[in-house]
């Protein structure tokens, strides 16, 4: 049995130091300055979410039809929806310039972009639907395939770009409030009326 | 799954806490002053602040629509602002201020 040529061999013991070498300095690194979700996706991150993105719709769902017409009706349905429960972290204009939405890993995307619009009404069902793995969308419903109020989010999200100023501050008044906030436009309120109520705790971030 | 959709939908509503008011504070006082350009307020530790006023500015009165020429001396106003800024963004106006 050959053992292989002194070069040969002298080539595979430096590369396994190389490697070795290259380990030893991950580790070194990612235990002195640990993970950060503030950080943006390394060009590696960002090329394997890629693929998961892709992977993650199946093939006959990216061909889906959004079964749902659009109306004025479904739109303004999709507007209090999409406020209710999405704004949080891709903001009511879809740009994800929230607190929550730019701190995620990876950060909301920028909806009205092509990496968005470029996807099919199928994907972006499946999307919404069942949500993407190792981000921060979860999944919002069943995993069927005829979720009106599903289809009308798709819509939405197709109409982004004509959201009015008129339209985005109704949404605002649909949006979550936490307990604070109602309690401080009750205060509001009860100042305006004449009372005396204690003067308003400043916005906090965490 | 309803349950869970609950869960989630409790946990996001909690963490917008954060995002009170999508960033902005609200300030309530007493008018001072009031101009075309800025309108000084009278806070409750009896310090005076001063927003800007522009044409982006709106008004509020009893939660219809309004004007600058509805806020006056000695009302009392809610004005939105961005955190960090003084230009007024809404200025919702109340009754008159108690003597």
């Amino acid at each position: 049995m050959s053992r292989g040529s002194p070069v040969l061999r002298m080539a595979i013991i430096t590369l396994a130091a190389v490697v070795l070498v290259g380990a030893v300095g991950i580790v070194w690194l990612v235990n002195a300055n640990g993970f950060s979700a503030r950080t943006l996706p390394t060009p590696v991150e960002r090329v394997v979410m890629r693929a998961v993105h892709r992977w993650s719709v199946p093939s006959a769902a990216r061909g889906l039809k959004n079964p749902v017409a659009f109306s004025p009706e479904a739109w303004a349905e999709s507007r209090a929806h999409f406020a209710d429960h999405c704004a949080s972290c891709h903001g009511n204009d879809g740009r994800g310039n929230t607190e929550m939405g730019r701190n995620l890993f990876p950060k909301a995307p920028d909806m009205r972009l092509p990496s968005t619009q470029d996807k099919t009404d199928g994907e972006l069902y499946w999307i919404i639907e069942n949500g993407i793995r190792l981000t921060g969308m979860p999944a919002w419903g069943k995993g069927g395939t005829e979720d009106a109020d599903t289809w009308k989010l798709v819509h939405f999200v197709r109409q982004l770009a004509q959201l009015t100023p008129d339209q985005l501050k109704e949404m605002e008044a649909a949006n979550p409030k936490s307990p604070a906030e109602l309690q401080e436009e009750k205060d509001d309120e009860r100042f305006l009326a004449g009372e005396d109520v204690p003067p308003p705790v400043a916005p906090h971030h965490h | 799954m309803k349950q869970l959709l609950s869960v989630i939908a409790l946990v996001l509503a909690v963490s917008a806490g954060a995002l009170a008011h999508n960033g902005n504070e609200h300030v309530r006082g007493v008018v001072t002053a009031v101009s075309a350009q800025a309108v000084t307020i009278q806070l409750a530790d009896k310090s005076t602040k001063t927003l800007s006023i522009s044409a982006k500015t709106e008004f509020e009165n009893s939660g219809k629509p309004a004007h600058l020429t509805d806020v006056k001396i000695g009302d009392r106003v809610v004005v939105d602002v961005p955190e960090h800024g003084s230009n007024a963004l809404l200025i919702k106006v109340g009754a008159i201020a108690k003597k």
